[in-house]
C-alpha cells in the first residue's frame, strides 16, 4: 500500500503555480530514488531547458542517461503522434507518410486535444516499458505545466466524456483514466512556496482536486513547500535588535525586513498544514540555490524530501 | 525618470506583459493600464492568468468575462475583463452565427469538448478578445496579461493555428468534400492522390467514428464561417506584429526569475518582437530608511555583549550583498535581449498586498533606473 508512501508510486506527476521549482524538485525526486537503487525517468513535457541546464546534457524524445543513474526525456510533438498514428496503421513507413502529410499537420498541431492525447499515449508507454522481466523505469517522474494548463490536461478524459463512447479514442481514454486514478499506480505531487500568493492557489487547487470524485480523481501525493528561509539571524532572538543604536540603522530595517518574511513565510506553512490533508514537506532555502543550481544542492534536497517522506 | 515609460504608454496600441510566474506580472500589467488611462487615455486591460487576481489589484468584486469599466481619474476611461474560456467561446459563436447555425454549434459535442477547458483554448479567446475590444471601439490602448513563461508566447501562435484549422484543404480533407462552392478551390485532387482518402480512413480508426462524425460536424458549420474565422485571424496576427504593439517583460530579483526572463525575451527576439519595455519588479525598497546597505557603518560601536546580535547582522547583510550582485550579474544578461532603446526600469517592493488603486497608482510613480540600481549594488561584497 502506498497510502502512507508517496514516492513509492510508480508514476508520480509535480504540479504547481510557475516558478515554484517543479523542475529543481522532479530532478531532486530523481537524484533520491537513483541514490535508493532504482531507475527513475525524468519525463519533460516539451520545455526541457531546466533539466538540461541542470544536468548539462541536452536530452530528447527517448529517455537519455543524464548522469547520477538518472534518465530525462521531452515528449516530442511530432513523434509522439507518429507513435498514436502507427498503433492503428500498424505500418510505419505508411505512418510516416501520414503525419508528414502538409495538410494533416496542419490539422493536428490546431486540433483541440490532439497534443494532450498522444502525450498521454506517450506516457502509457513509458510505464509500460519493461527490462528483464521488471519495469524499465521506476519511478516516471513528470514535470506538468503550471497549475492551470496541468488541470486541464487531467480533465481530458472529462472532456471526451459522452464524446467518445466506443472505439480506439475510447480505449485509450479509458486506459489513461485507470492509470490516472490509480493510487497504486500514479501520485500527484503539489509544490508550492510559502508565499501569500502561491499558498493561496494551492489551497484553491487542493479543494479543486479533492472534490473529484470516483474515475476523475487523481490520487495525490504529498505537498512539498520549498524555499522556506532560514531565521534570519540564527539563533539570534528579533528582540535583540532593540538593544542597538542608531548606528544599526540600516541594518536593522534590513533584518526587520527578513522577518516580516520570515514570518509571513511560517504563516503560510502553518496555514498549509492545517487545510492540506496531505504529508507534508518543508524544503530548506539553500543559499546556494539562489545563485547557481547545482546538482549537489538538488541531490541534497532530494534525500531531505525521501527521509521525510519514508 | 518616467519619459520614455510615459512616451510608449500615449503610443502604443498593444501593451503584451510576459514574464515569469510570481513575478507580479498581473498587478504590473494593471499599474500600467491604470497609469495611461490616467493619462487620458482609453484604454482595455485583458487577462488570461487563470489564477484570478487582477480583480484585487483594480478592487472589483465580481470582475467576470464581461469587460467592466473601472473609476479612474482624468478624462481616459479604463476598462477591465478577466477572460473566461467557455463563456467567451459562447460569446464568439454569438457574434459570427445566428439561429440554427449557432444552435447547432453550440450543441456540436466536439465544439463542447474545444471550448472547455483545452491548454491552447485561451489562447485562442485572447486572440478573440483582442479582436472584439478592437471592433468595438472602446480602447485605444489595450494592455494583455499572458499566463506564466510556459504558456506566454501560445498567444502569438493562436490566430495562425486558428487560420490552419480552417485552413480550406484542411477542410476539404476532413469533410471529404470534392466541390463546393464555398469551398472553391484547385488542390483537392492533388490532395487526394497525396493520401487524402487514406488519411481520412485512418483518422477515423484512430479516433472512433462517432468523434469523427461529431467533428465533421463541428467543421462542417465552421467552414460556413470560415472567412470571418480567418479574417480575424488575420487581423490578430497582423496587430500583434505591428510595431505600435510593445512587448513589456517583467521580472523579479530571483537569479531563476531573471534567467527565465532573459530565456523568454531571446525567444522574443527571434520571432522578431524583442521587448520593447522591461520592467524589474520588487527591485527595491521605496522609503529612504529602508535603503538597503551595501558595507557596516563606518563609524559603530558594538556594544559589549551584542558581539553575537552584531555578528548575525553582518552576515545577514553580506548575504543581502551577494544577492543582489547575483542579480545584477543576471540583469546585465537579460539587457541584450531588449529592443535597442527600450525603456528599462526598477520598481520598489510595494510594501503588502497591491489591493487598491491608490497601490497601483504608486507601482509606476517612482521607479528608478537600472543603472541606478548597479550603481547601488558594490563591485564586491565586503
Amino acid at each position: 500500500m502506498t497510502a502512507d508512501r508517496p514516492l513509492a508510486a510508480r508514476v508520480q506527476l509535480f504540479t504547481g503555480k510557475g516558478g515554484v521549482g517543479k523542475t529543481t524538485l522532479v530532478a531532486a525526486t530523481a537524484l533520491a530514488a537513483a541514490e535508493a537503487g532504482t531507475r527513475p525517468l525524468i519525463v519533460e513535457l516539451g520545455h526541457r531547458a531546466s533539466v538540461q541546464s541542470l544536468f548539462g546534457v541536452p536530452i530528447g524524445h527517448g529517455p537519455t542517461d543524464v548522469g547520477a543513474g538518472v534518465h530525462a526525456c521531452n515528449v516530442d510533438f511530432d513523434e509522439a503522434l507518429l507513435a498514436y498514428v502507427v498503433d492503428h496503421v500498424r505500418f510505419r513507413p505508411l505512418a510516416r507518410r501520414l503525419t508528414e502529410l502538409p495538410t494533416l499537420q496542419r490539422f493536428f498541431r490546431a486540433a483541440p486535444a490532439v497534443s494532450e492525447v498522444v502525450t498521454l499515449r506517450y506516457l502509457e508507454d513509458l510505464a509500460a516499458e519493461t527490462h528483464r522481466g521488471l519495469p524499465r523505469w521506476d519511478p516516471l517522474l513528470v514535470d506538468l505545466d503550471a497549475t492551470g494548463h496541468a488541470l486541464m490536461f487531467l480533465a481530458l478524459p472529462e472532456v471526451f466524456e459522452g464524446l467518445a463512447e466506443q472505439g480506439p479514442l475510447r480505449d485509450a481514454l479509458d486506459r489513461f483514466t485507470a492509470l490516472l486514478s490509480d493510487a497504486e499506480r500514479t501520485r500527484l505531487h503539489l509544490v508550492t512556496l510559502p508565499a501569500p500568493l502561491p499558498t493561496q492557489e494551492t489551497l484553491e487547487l487542493h479543494a479543486a482536486l479533492a472534490a473529484r470524485k470516483g474515475h476523475t480523481s487523481v490520487p495525490l501525493g504529498a505537498l512539498l513547500v520549498n524555499r522556506m528561509p532560514m531565521p534570519p539571524l540564527g539563533d539570534v532572538p528579533r528582540e535583540s535588535l532593540e538593544a542597538l543604536g542608531p548606528d544599526f540603522r540600516a541594518d536593522v530595517a534590513l533584518a526587520d525586513r527578513a522577518f516580516a518574511r520570515f514570518d509571513e513565510a511560517r504563516a503560510c506553512v502553518a496555514r498549509l498544514r492545517e487545510e492540506v490533508s496531505l504529508p507534508a514537506v518543508v524544503l530548506p532555502e539553500h543559499r546556494a540555490l539562489r545563485h547557481a543550481l547545482t546538482l549537489e544542492h538538488v541531490a541534497g534536497l532530494g534525500r531531505t524530501l525521501r527521509e521525510a517522506l519514508a | 525618470m518616467t519619459d520614455g515609460l510615459d512616451a510608449l504608454l500615449d503610443g502604443a496600441s498593444l501593451l503584451v506583459t510576459v514574464g515569469p510566474g510570481g513575478v507580479g506580472k498581473t498587478t504590473t500589467a494593471a499599474a500600467l493600464a491604470l497609469r495611461a488611462a490616467e493619462r487620458g487615455r482609453r484604454v482595455a486591460v485583458l487577462t488570461i492568468d487563470p489564477a484570478k487576481r487582477l480583480a484585487d489589484a483594480l478592487g472589483l468584486d465580481g470582475l467576470d468575462d464581461a469587460l467592466r469599466p473601472v473609476e479612474v481619474r482624468g478624462e481616459g476611461t479604463l476598462r477591465a475583463a478577466m477572460l473566461d474560456t467557455k463563456a467567451s467561446y459562447d460569446a464568439l459563436i454569438d457574434r459570427v452565427a445566428t439561429g440554427p447555425a449557432r444552435d447547432h454549434i453550440l450543441q456540436n459535442r466536439v465544439y463542447g469538448a474545444f471550448s472547455k477547458t483545452l491548454a491552447r483554448s485561451h489562447a485562442y479567446v485572447a486572440a478573440e478578445r483582442l479582436y472584439d475590444v478592437r471592433q468595438r471601439d472602446v480602447a485605444d490602448l489595450i494592455v494583455l496579461d499572458t499566463p506564466p513563461t510556459r504558456s506566454a508566447l501560445d498567444i502569438l501562435e493562436a490566430p495562425s493555428r486558428l487560420a490552419q484549422l480552417l485552413d480550406e484543404r484542411v477542410l476539404r480533407l476532413l469533410l471529404g468534400r470534392g466541390t463546393s462552392r464555398s469551398l472553391a478551390g484547385a488542390s483537392f485532387e492533388a490532395l487526394a492522390q497525396a493520401g487524402g482518402a487514406a488519411a481520412l480512413r485512418v483518422l477515423g480508426r484512430i479516433a472512433g467514428e462517432d468523434v469523427t462524425a461529431e467533428r465533421r460536424g463541428f467543421l462542417e458549420v465552421l467552414s460556413h464561417l470560415r472567412d470571418g474565422f480567418r479574417e480575424r485571424a488575420e487581423a490578430v496576427r497582423a496587430w500583434l506584429a505591428d510595431p505600435a504593439t510593445v512587448y513589456a517583460l517583467v521580472a523579479s530579483p530571483a537569479p531563476t526569475s531573471l534567467d527565465d526572463a532573459k530565456a523568454l525575451g531571446d525567444t522574443l527576439a527571434e520571432r522578431h518582437r524583442p521587448p520593447g519595455l522591461f520592467l524589474f519588479n520588487r527591485a527595491f525598497v521605496p522609503e529612504p530608511g529602508g535603503t538597503a546597505p551595501v558595507a557596516p557603518p563606518t563609524s559603530r560601536v558594538v556594544p559589549a555583549g551584542l558581539e553575537n546580535v552584531v555578528a548575525a547582522l553582518d552576515a545577514l547583510r553580506r548575504r543581502h550583498v551577494a544577492d543582489r550582485l547575483a542579480a545584477h550579474e543576471a540583469l546585465e544578461g537579460l539587457r541584450g535581449t531588449l529592443a535597442p532603446d527600450a525603456p528599462a526600469y526598477a520598481l520598489p517592493e510595494a510594501p503588502g498586498d497591491l489591493r487598491t488603486l491608490d497601490a497601483l497608482r504608486t507601482l509606476l510613480e517612482s521607479p528608478a533606473s537600472l543603472d541606478a540600481l548597479a550603481a547601488k549594488a558594490p563591485s564586491s561584497a565586503p
